[in-house]
């Protein structure tokens, strides 16, 4: 009965959490889904004591796991596109449509990996500023400001002369 | 762009997601695995327990006697569901438990590694191997014992020690040891430094992070959790892990807002330079640029060294699972509109030591932020706000300042200084820095 459960929530919810773990990590496709297959396989065997809520429990995982997964990442590798302003065509059209959207999953992907998951949570998930602060463990405040610097610094990045910086060497005084 | 922008141009980019053919299968199938391996542990930890209650009803002893009435109901050592739990593929094999034992009452009677003043030789009970077996990355076979000491006559705890093989030797040794308090205490880095080996109750989780990461907007660790199959959890560190920056955390995934240092599961390491090197500068002295003017008493006079400690801990730059209170051994120190500006430095366990300026703020807080390693940030140089010029810093050098690439050199002055907004070029020493590069 329990197998049953687990496997129709995994059937039912993956798409919706596919989606949200593609956004934490910066749109890409196997890693969310690496990722949300890991998540899933360590609910499961707790999956009796979460059953009343699983989705939050799940969101909530799988934010953790994005956030230490791309800490990670950021240790070896930088990935952050150099530039994001792709020129548009000189018309616009459905591909335009696209290319903005894909804009904007890349122009996430250069935030902060605890910034992104405010964002993603408080405007792709639909929680409230609260529910986020309680899926991340930190307060309200937190939140707040983490929103408003995100949604600032996404402003920047999609501006057309926008281009990401390299950053400074540390060092440099 | 704003929110509700954010919202539809999410849901547009992801809505043709779907996960593989099989996804929902293959989660399955792993998460039956998972939940078959937490119960094979789950099921040895009752058995072990178990086992002690029985010993516990039919042999009664000084220590498993009820305890009197208002007497504390914690759990009494040798009844600690340690003392009954084994685990490990070498724990049945009574040769190899033999010479661990060996190893143990050796190494505790000739106070190697620890014990040369008796502290631990009140030993009521029998050492009890409470794992044995194979690490990774080859290091070869190690083994956790555990005995109850008794410090004082109502202190009774148990004592943990790793055994296993020193390199270039043929037999087992104790290696390290480690006493209860707070918590259940056992975690060693053998000595090949990067093979850990930490005791953990089978079926829970401990967090290991292998080294702090340091970003603009501050420290961050990376955990990872491990959890306990067999009693331990053995990991490895990898070639290129610094061991003295490792962290090992019991219960909920650490964060920097459920820190707590009694979480903190500090590791024993049985290798040599066990020991951080100081990676500062070589500065002792502080220079004040005007933070105190020449009216002020001394008893009012600006405790820099204390403020910056304070700034550099409240200010979220530091790892709060690494931190420790330590005073800058230079500072620089000069007034500006809100308050007094700092300049020092901090290292972190073996990391780095850096450069962090305290630049104050109105609210009485301070913006701390990193400028750099100590190895090669000098001279020290920081924009003032409000054009407000720079402070200049290089201990022991004569410094110079000039205006242009035409300008003539100042006057040629010592340690450090607060130059004009104009000032385009410093020389110190050998060092020459132009101050666009400032931060």
């Amino acid at each position: 009965m329990r197998d049953a459960e687990f496997t129709d929530f995994v059937t039912h919810r993956s798409p919706t959490l596919l989606r949200s773990a593609y956004l934490l990590c910066g749109g890409d496709h196997a890693a969310a889904e690496d990722l949300l297959q890991e998540v899933l396989e360590r609910v499961f065997p707790r999956w009796r004591r979460i059953r009343d809520n699983p989705e939050a429990y799940v969101r909530a995982a799988l934010v953790n796991a994005a956030t230490n997964r791309w800490r990670h990442r950021s240790r070896r590798v930088t990935e952050a596109p150099l530039a994001i302003d792709v020129p548009a065509p000189p018309v616009a059209g459905p591909e335009q449509h696209i290319l903005t959207h894909d804009l904007v999953v890349r122009a996430l992907a250069t935030l902060p990996t605890r910034m992104r998951a405010v964002l993603v949570l408080r405007f792709f998930d639909d929680l409230s500023a609260a529910d986020t602060a309680a899926v991340l463990r930190c307060g309200v405040g937190t939140v707040k400001s983490q929103t408003s610097r995100g949604l600032a610094r996404l402003r920047e990045h999609l501006t057309p002369s926008a281009t990401a910086t390299t950053g400074a060497a540390d060092g440099q005084p | 762009m704003d929110s509700r922008d954010l919202t539809q141009a999410l849901r547009d980019a992801t809505e043709d997601l779907t996960p593989r053919d099989g996804f929902a299968g293959d989660v399955v199938a792993g998460g039956r695995r998972r939940r078959r391996r937490n119960r094979v542990a789950m099921a040895s930890a009752v058995v072990g327990t178990a086992a002690v209650a029985a010993i516990a009803m039919t042999g009664p002893t000084p220590l498993s006697a009820p305890p009197a009435p208002g007497a504390s109901q914690q759990t009494e050592p040798s009844r600690d569901w340690r003392m009954s739990y084994q685990g490990g593929e070498h724990v049945d094999d009574p040769l190899r438990v033999t010479e661990i034992i060996e190893a143990w009452t050796t190494g505790l009677r000739t106070g190697r590694p620890a014990n040369q003043n008796g502290t631990f030789d009140d030993r009521p009970g029998d050492p009890h191997v409470y794992w044995a077996g194979d690490t990774i990355n080859g290091y070869g076979e190690a083994a956790i014992v555990m005995e109850v000491v008794r410090l004082s006559p109502d202190d009774e705890r148990i004592l943990t020690g790793v055994v296993a093989t020193p390199p270039n030797t043929t037999a087992p040794r104790l290696l390290g040891l480690q006493l209860d308090g707070p918590g259940e205490q056992g975690q060693f880095v053998l000595p090949d430094n990067r093979t850990v080996v930490a005791v953990a109750r089978p079926g829970t989780e401990l967090w290991l992070s292998r080294e702090i990461t340091y970003t603009d907007e501050g420290s961050q660790r990376h955990w990872m959790p491990y959890e306990a199959t067999d009693g331990v959890i053995v990991q490895d560190l990898y070639d290129n892990s610094n061991k003295l920056n490792v962290r090992l955390v019991a219960g909920a995934e650490p964060t920097p807002e459920n820190m707590d240092p009694d979480r903190i599961r500090p590791l024993v390491m049985t290798g040599r330079d066990a020991v951080p090197t100081a990676r500062g500068l070589p500065w002792d002295r502080t220079v004040d640029l005007g933070a105190n003017d020449a009216a002020s008493s001394v008893g009012d006079r600006f405790d820099a060294s204390a403020e910056f400690t304070k700034a550099l801990r409240d200010s979220g730059q530091l790892d709060p699972w690494s931190y420790q209170e330590r005073r800058s051994p230079w500072l620089v120190m000069a007034r500006v509109q809100d308050g007094v500006l700092m300049i020092g430095e901090h290292q972190e366990l073996d990391e780095a030591a850096y450069v962090y300026v305290a630049m104050p703020r109105g609210d009485g807080g301070y913006d701390v932020r990193r400028a750099g390693t100590t190895d090669h940030s000098l001279p020290v140089a920081v924009r003032l706000p409000d054009n407000g010029g720079y402070v200049v810093a290089a201990f022991g050098e004569e410094l110079t300042y000039r205006t242009g690439w035409d300008g003539a050199w100042s006057a040629p002055f010592r340690d450090a200084g607060l130059l004009p907004p104009e000032a385009t070029h410093v020389q110190a020493g050998d060092h020459f820095l132009d101050l666009a590069n400032a931060k």
